[in-house]
């Protein structure tokens, strides 16, 4: 068996706004993939293409070995999916809701049904209406795990959950994962995509920017060093490959480029060192880096889906 | 376009390719009917009672041939009758309830099918509920198809209930069958015509508007077909679908053909409307979204303002719509009296009433309490958007920035 996504050189245009303009993305079976990105990126747009929502303008989506757009029906019989602003049905109850959306995709797990409602603290008596945002979620929380899915698209799925249910909604990723189910997290909280994905692909104005492990994309950026030193030091002589340079006296914070930090390193060592930190980038200094002002001024696409 | 790039099959899209668009349907139907029972017992409920009582009241009121072949005979010769209601066919107590409540439970079961349509298929999709479903193994056209399938139950029970009721206050049995269909063919009409605008337009409102003006748009027609003057344009009443209704002539001749092209246009409007949601993108219309002003007007800084901001666009619509029917009716008034030149006695008896004029007034009385019930239908909307906005959590925002509750 092939990839369960893979989407290459994907285009979409709402009018005159561009919202995929050339974008890759595959994720292989069995892992959890971080699909990042800031608002109006293009995520909800590529998983909308991949859920045969939306028709693309170019470029090949293919899920599960199918055409997501003609074989829709039956893909939707193997993967389930949680939005991430999630709109119910007012007059039904959430045990209601989960039920129809269960029948809807061919079949619901009764236990894990229950074990669910019962991890999630949701009360499925409840008029869909009386639900606040995080409940409204869980409720599509619990009707997508509890189907037998071979693969989750999770759109932001912890949006509006507080940080103890998103705990519980870590541990259960990870024991789907255990499971060999294959996870598709699109996020914007880096956090919750650094703790539970295998690989990432990081998107922005509906391009892939980067792709790769947690550690391949670590590899392509600087580390932050902070160092005391035996003696006062002058920005002229520090090596190059040093960015962000901040000298008070022997005191001095940067960040190093990683192909530079052998040479800073032996440059430190000469100059007697007192005390050392350093940092991997987390992944909101790659974030950061990505989603700087970019050489032709924009940046970030326009917001073009709700 | 995405493409094929693989060679292996899928073995279970291709098995289930046929059942693949109705997929889901069975569910989603139940769904549907789950929702809305309690409104769509009340429509059909109250179109029943609209049809049975104008009935009872007529066989009640003209108990003999003579009386009621004098009431058809004055009645037919009023044009003003004629715009409201149709001609009369049949001087029979059939024939005059066919008539009276006629063009009414048409319309009626037309808006009755437009918001079942709109309601399950352009308005949950606004909402976002559509997507839900969508991501599950339904079939693209599911929610369309199980939106048909409730509005074609609805005026199937309607029709069955005014047949029944008919055939049980003493009317012959094949006009019961004649009028029920009438009613019922064009509510199956009009949910064809709402499937293609929740197509066309993005949003339910625009929707619900373009179904609502193509009903308005098939009354005038058939209004100003009937109270034409002899040589006038007739052929007017035969492009409304609800003119149809009125030309099977239940009581009176059962026209049976013209249920056929009811039948005929609502399967073009819905087959129309299939091929449509076929093709378009989840959430999209055919019409295009404008884009909004990046920032507010300088005139956008009360809750008043943000009313007219809402609600000006809507408000114009029905300012036009007004002044279109005005004009008509208008336009129409002064020839109502010359169009009476058959009915000596009549003309007699109205100018007795209240002179010559007197005609053209009644007329316009009646167009204007027509005028009158649909302004109130306005109003009501209008200020139904309070709930909307207070449902939708709109006005959170709003009351917390140091506005009182009342504004």
């Amino acid at each position: 068996m092939g990839n369960v996504i893979e989407v290459s050189g994907l285009r979409k245009s709402f009018g005159r706004t561009r919202a995929l303009d050339g974008l890759d993305l595959s994720v292989s079976p069995g892992e959890v993939h971080g699909f990042l990105g800031p608002n109006g990126a293009g995520k909800t747009t590529t998983i909308r293409i991949l859920l045969g929502l939306l028709r693309a303008d170019g470029g090949t989506a293919r899920l599960l070995d199918g055409d997501p757009w003609r074989d829709a029906t039956a893909l939707h019989r193997r993967l389930a999916y949680v939005p991430g602003d999630v709109t119910l049905w007012p007059n039904l109850s959430g045990g209601e809701i989960i039920d129809l959306l269960g029948r809807l995709h061919g079949g619901i797990n009764p236990k894990r049904r229950a074990e669910l409602l019962e991890r999630f603290d949701l009360d499925p008596a409840k008029k869909a209406r009386a639900y606040s945002k995080g409940n409204r979620q869980k409720v599509a929380l619990v009707a997508a795990l509890a189907c037998d899915a071979e693969l989750l698209i999770l759109d932001e799925p912890t949006s509006g959950l507080d940080p103890l249910m998103e705990a519980e909604f870590r541990s259960y990723i990870e024991q789907e994962r255990g499971e060999g189910r294959s996870v598709l997290l699109s996020s914007h909280i880096l956090a919750e995509a650094e703790a539970l994905s295998d690989r990432v692909t990081i998107i922005s104005a509906g391009r892939t920017v980067d792709s790769g492990t947690l550690a391949e994309l670590r590899h392509l950026t600087r580390t932050s060093v902070t160092a005391e030193l035996a003696r006062p030091v002058q920005p002229a002589d520090v090596p190059p490959g040093v960015h962000d340079l901040d000298i008070q006296g022997a005191r001095l914070h940067c960040q190093v480029d990683t192909s530079a930090m052998e040479e800073f390193m032996r440059w430190l060592a000469a100059r007697g060192i007192r005390d050392l930190t350093s940092q991997p980038p987390t992944l909101e200094e790659l974030f950061l880096r990505h989603y700087a002002v970019r050489p032709d001024g924009t940046r970030q696409a326009k917001q073009v889906s709700p | 376009m995405t493409t094929l790039s693989g060679t292996e099959e899928l073995p279970r899209a291709r098995g289930r390719s046929g059942a693949g668009a109705l997929a889901g349907v069975g569910p989603l139907t139940r769904l549907a009917v789950r929702r809305d029972r309690l409104m769509l017992a009340a429509w059909i409920y109250l179109l029943t009672i609209l049809v049975v009582s104008s009935a009872y009241s007529i066989k009640k009121l003209y108990s003999t041939a003579a009386v009621l072949d004098q009431f058809a005979v004055n009645a037919s010769h009023n044009p003003a009758l004629a715009f409201l209601y149709g001609p009369v066919y049949g001087h029979s107590v059939g024939g005059l309830t066919a008539w009276k409540p006629g063009v009414l439970v048409a319309v009626t079961a037309a808006l009755m099918s437009t918001f079942v349509v709109i309601r399950h298929t352009r308005a949950d999709e606004e909402a976002g509920r559509l997507e839900l479903v969508g991501s599950t193994a339904t079939g693209r056209q599911a929610p369309l198809a199980a939106a048909l399938l409730v509005a074609l139950a609805a005026n199937v029970v309607l029709g069955l209930l005014v047949t029944m009721t008919l055939i049980a206050i003493g009317l012959p049995a094949a006009g019961s069958v004649a009028y029920a269909l009438a009613i019922a063919g064009s509510g199956l009409v009009f949910a064809g015509v709402a499937a293609v605008a929740a197509q066309v337009s993005g949003t339910a409102r625009g929707a619900r508007g373009l179904a609502i003006a193509t009903v308005a748009a098939a009354y005038l027609l058939r209004a100003f077909g009937d109270s034409a003057v002899a040589a006038g344009p007739h052929w007017l009443t035969w492009l409304s679908p609800i003119g149809w209704s009125e030309q099977v002539r239940p009581f009176a001749g059962d026209r049976w053909w013209l249920l056929l092209a009811q039948a005929a246009a609502a399967l073009v409007t819905v087959a129309a409307s299939w091929a449509l949601a076929a093709v378009r993108d989840h959430g999209a219309g055919l019409l295009p979204d404008r884009p909004g002003p990046p920032q507010a007007g300088p005139l956008l800084r009360s809750p008043l303002a943000l009313a007219w901001r809402l609600q000006a666009g809507a408000l114009l619509g029905w300012a036009l719509g007004f002044a279109a029917f005005g004009l008509a009716s208008g336009f129409t008034a002064p020839g109502v009296g010359s169009l009476l030149g058959g009915s000596q006695q009549l003309r007699h008896g109205i100018a007795r009433l209240g002179g010559s004029g007197a005609l053209a007034n009644a007329y316009l009385a009646a167009v204007i309490a027509i005028a009158g019930l649909v302004a109130a239908a306005y109003g009501t909307s209008a200020v139904l958007r309070l709930r909307s906005e207070e449902t939708a959590h709109r006005v959170e925002p709003l009351l917390a920035s140091g506005i009182g509750r009342i504004r």
